[in-house]
């Protein structure tokens, strides 16, 4: 199913009561090119309804903002950090968006297509 | 002079710690010994899996998909080998598939004998890990007589498997699948009818399925509430659909339950590996793959999702392709990422020695969290 990115709480709240308790995973992609220098990610949630057994794909896009989910579904706080790691997608109202496997002092989104391996970067100091 | 005992302290939990089975640290918020925070610090082990993929050929990232965690290799390999199959529209042989369902379940009494001996050790039992190891060695005995390796194994490729496993190691498999029982019960009767271990482990970490489902928990931590959710019967693969085995439940959900849990499952793992090999022992004239060129993999732009049931819970492997001989995007969805929410808010309100029991309990593997 795909649906714009200002009605995802309200769709999700709505598929959450209607039993689709457990999201499965959350996935982003990048879908800008590599000239263009407009963001475009699509974001694909994956719901499960344990009851009826039934899986659910919600797909949106977006421009670099979105609103969280973490409050609807406690195992998105780790998703939704991840892929602001990995990609700088930021969720708004999450309550600790920080990076969950790179150091703070990393320049860059590592999945995002205008990212570079080439460059080497020094990481300096472990924060807690 | 300020009164210490009063303030609350935090420490820091790893980021060695002998039970780990990778780099993770834990900080925690103590008063007195109760924890009344805890939160994990990932990373550590982070490897940049789904970055490489996209710079290497659908071969080339076969043996890096096992080393997202090596203990589960072959389920990863199955994660990745058939969402690429999926691209291209193989269908495998027969043969193959009974050999991955073997060769996987076999991995997961491995999985679970590893798992069973790290936490009888932490919970002071020192002697079964001896004995479980050496039962862990004999299957990874039979994975260097079929695949050439013991952990990472190369083995799965597009369009089936490497090579066949020959009558003499299917006899063998059947030799050990008869006297692994009796084996198995010693130690099994040293551990569950420990009263220390019953008593340590009874009513710690609860977790019921109303706190489990929002953290998006699967495998034996979900099925320990009575939730028998297991994709090899709900989303089956493979061959699953043929043969015949029943998902085991337990509605405790503390500690115990999960213990119980994964030896009911050893036995059910068992069964299956004698379904297989006494099949393949009958069909053993069958191809093992399509013979297609492994390096010339390319598949049109489509995208396509594997569900793999591995000892640790769902493996869900996300695949786009655009056309090319690499993968646009690789996505993979690993069960030890979400537990390690649910052990952050379980942790709360037990004393700081339990924090080793029940990390060990939900089976976590960092190595494959951070990928």
């Amino acid at each position: 199913m795909k649906i714009a990115d200002t009605e995802l709480l309200q769709t999700l709240s709505k598929l959450k009561k209607n039993g689709y308790v457990t999201l499965i995973a959350l996935t982003a992609e990048d879908l800008s090119h590599n000239d263009n220098t407009e963001n475009e990610f699509k974001l694909t949630y994956t719901l499960y309804n344990p009851v009826n057994k039934e899986f659910m794909e919600i797909e949106t896009t977006t421009n670099g903002q979105i609103q969280s989910i973490s409050a609807l579904y406690k195992s998105a706080n780790y998703d939704e950090r991840e892929i602001y790691d990995l990609f700088g997608i930021k969720f708004k109202n999450h309550k600790n968006l920080k990076r969950i496997f790179l150091s703070e002092n990393f320049e860059g989104h590592p999945l995002k297509n205008d990212f570079t391996t080439a460059k080497t970067q020094n990481i300096q100091g472990i924060q807690a | 002079m300020k009164n210490i005992l009063k303030d609350k302290i935090e420490i820091n939990i790893g980021l060695q710690h002998p039970l780990n089975l990778g780099p993770i640290r834990f900080l925690a918020e103590l008063d007195g010994e109760k924890i009344t925070k805890c939160s994990a610090i990932l990373g550590y082990i982070h490897r940049g899996i789904e970055k490489s993929a996209q710079n290497k050929l659908f071969s080339q990232y076969l043996p890096i998909a096992e080393r997202i965690n090596p203990i589960d290799a072959f389920f990863y390999s199955q994660g990745y080998t058939s969402a690429v199959e999926e691209t291209l529209g193989l269908d495998i042989p027969k043969n193959a598939q009974y050999i991955r369902v073997l060769t996987m379940e076999m991995s997961r009494i491995a999985s679970h004998l590893l798992w069973l001996g790290g936490f009888s050790e932490i919970l002071g039992a020192k002697a079964p890990i001896f004995y479980i190891f050496n039962l862990r060695n004999k299957i990874l005995d039979i994975f260097k007589k079929i695949t050439g390796g013991q952990i990472t194994h190369n083995y799965y490729i597009f369009g089936g498997v490497r090579n066949k496993i020959s009558n003499d190691i299917l006899n063998d498999i059947l030799n050990f699948n008869k006297n692994f029982n009796k084996e198995f019960k010693t130690i099994e009767n040293i551990i569950s009818n420990n009263l220390i271990f019953i008593d340590r482990t009874r009513n710690l970490g609860v977790i019921t399925s109303e706190t489990a489902l929002p953290y998006s928990i699967t495998g034996v931590n979900l099925r320990a509430n009575g939730l028998p959710l297991d994709f090899r019967k709900e989303k089956p693969y493979l061959v699953y659909n043929e043969l015949e085995f029943t998902i085991p439940t337990a509605f405790e959900g503390d500690c115990f339950a999960r213990f119980k849990l994964r030896i009911d499952e050893i036995k059910i793992s068992l069964n299956l590996v004698k379904q297989c090999t006494e099949w393949l022992l009958a069909n053993s004239n069958g191809a093992v793959n399509l013979n297609i060129n492994q390096i010339d993999i390319k598949p049109d732009a489509k995208r396509a999702i594997s569900w793999t049931e591995s000892a640790r819970g769902l493996i869900m492997c996300h695949i786009v392709t655009d056309g090319s001989e690499k993968p646009k995007r690789l996505k993979w969805r690993t069960p030890s990422f979400y537990t390690i929410q649910l052990l952050e808010k379980i942790a709360v309100g037990h004393s700081i020695a339990d924090l080793p029991v029940l990390y060990s309990s939900l089976d976590i593997a960092s190595t494959e969290a951070d990928r």
